[in-house]
């Protein structure tokens, strides 16, 4: 049974047992596994111990239960109303720092699900907040000329308006 | 010397000599007080090196050394070692903790709420738990101003109590009118005097210094950036975003612009159309927008997003 658990290995080296349908979840997981087998670690350098924990319990939760997709554009700032399950609005329910790195863990890992769901909430963050607003949230810094500010102030006018 | 320097002289030798006579029974209890506030003074000082020093954000944190003056005092290594020991038995204790949290949300069920964050990296992403929030770094500088403030209560506090002691009891001054007006002048002299004197500029810098940790560790910026992510992630940020946002988020900054200016604004104005079903004047803006440069790769004419 052991023999058959996949080992992740963090980038802070430690080692993960999941089952091969959780991790293959993942696409460069399952790409790994066609070609080097079960056998080996799969060394994951670009993902932290916590993040990779993170990623196991999504790919865990919905390993039978692949999430449904999220509307697009959003239409609220509230991801249920956008189609996202309890679970996973709760799951994203974290500080921003840890979602840009479950952000960055879902590209390098290739989970399109959660990729989806966790630049979903970076955009519910966004809609409905103004450009001082999202600078600061997002620690933006401004380096727009005066003019150019003036510019897309201009341009961006019809925002305000609509 | 003239004769009038002279007579100048000898007056002020003259009340001098008044002065050293006058103050005589005082003066011991004046060097008891400036050996206090000496302490005092190393105390704070040594409080300044260790706070600034431990609790600057780690992009500016500079270990500094104390001057030569503060490590050769004996107080110093009691000081340092104290402050070690209880930092280091406090992070291995929050370090051992959240070990135990990470077991603990490995074993849980899969349909639990997600769980606490497992591991701490650089970037350590903070428990529920108020204790468990605490890194090393921040326990060890919160320690640090606990330790202090205990400090200098204490001085201070025994400061003054030897101050009443001796000046009720050595030298005997009656609870009366007289004693109560010394006392209170004392203590008016004693505050004057500290208001010109160092240890209460140090006091003050140390207490800014205290509101600037204050004010960092509650006001700090959040250490992830937008920019930071990968421009592929930000785009299908950006693909949740109804255009206004979008919009928005184009003004933040040159590199966002670009970003968004990237986005497909003709299949995004088509959806916005489609969603708001908006009319008159907003559909004008559809038109300039969609007229603009910064259609990129798209073959439909303007016309067409209405």
């Amino acid at each position: 049974m052991a023999a058959e658990m996949l080992k992740l290995k963090s980038s802070q080296g430690e080692i993960f047992e999941v089952e091969p349908e959780v991790a293959c979840m993942s696409t460069l997981i399952k790409n790994m596994v066609d070609d080097s087998g079960t056998d080996e670690e799969i060394p994951l350098p670009n993902v932290k111990t916590a993040i990779l924990s993170k990623v196991i319990d999504y790919c865990k939760f919905h390993k039978d239960s692949p999430p449904e997709d999220i509307q697009k554009p959003l239409k609220s700032t509230n991801l249920i109303e956008c189609g996202v399950s309890h679970w996973d609005d709760e799951y994203v329910n974290i500080e921003q720092e840890v979602l840009f790195e479950l952000i960055l863990a879902a590209n390098y890992l290739d989970i399109k699900s959660l990729l989806d769901l966790t630049c979903a909430k970076v955009a519910s963050m966004i809609k409905g907040k103004n450009t001082e607003e999202i600078r600061k949230q997002f620690n933006i810094v401004n380096d727009f000329t005066p003019e150019e500010e003036a510019q897309v102030r201009e341009e961006n006018r019809w925002c305000e308006d609509a | 010397m003239s004769t009038v320097d002279y007579q100048v002289e000898r007056v002020i030798e003259a009340g001098r000599n008044s002065v050293k006579v006058l103050l005589s029974p005082v003066l011991p209890l004046m060097q008891l007080h400036y050996t206090c506030q000496h302490q005092l003074y190393f105390y704070i000082n040594a409080a300044l090196v260790l706070v600034r020093a431990d609790t600057a954000p780690p992009e500016k944190k500079q270990p500094r050394s104390p001057p030569e003056s503060v490590r050769s005092h004996a107080g110093w290594r009691w000081f340092t070692a104290m402050i070690d020991f209880t930092s280091s038995g406090f992070a291995a204790v929050t370090a051992d903790l959240t070990k135990r949290a990470g077991t603990l949300a490995r074993d849980s069920q899969m349909a639990d709420p997600p769980g606490v964050p497992i591991d701490a990296g650089h970037h350590r992403p903070k428990p529920k738990s108020h204790f468990l929030r605490l890194s090393s770094s921040s326990s060890h500088s919160l320690l640090s101003a606990a330790f202090v403030l205990v400090v200098v209560t204490l001085t201070i506090g025994l400061q003054l109590t030897l101050f009443e002691y001796l000046l009720s009891g050595t030298f005997a001054i009656p609870i009366s009118f007289g004693g109560s007006l010394v006392r209170m002048l004392t203590a008016v002299l004693w505050f004057i005097r500290l208001l010109f004197f160092e240890p209460l500029r140090k006091f003050y810098r140390w207490l800014r210094g205290l509101c600037d940790v204050c004010h960092w560790h509650t006001a700090r910026p959040h250490v992830a950036t937008m920019p930071d992510l990968p421009a592929a992630v930000l785009l299908q940020v950006t693909e949740f975003l109804p255009i206004d946002s979008l919009c928005v988020v184009g003004a933040t900054s040159s590199s966002m612009r670009e970003i968004t200016d990237n986005q497909c604004w003709y299949e995004l104005l088509l959806q916005e159309v489609e969603h708001r079903c908006l009319e008159g004047p907003w559909q004008q803006h559809v038109r300039q927008l969609t007229s603009k440069a910064r259609l990129k790769d798209v073959d439909a004419s303007p016309e067409e997003a209405e």
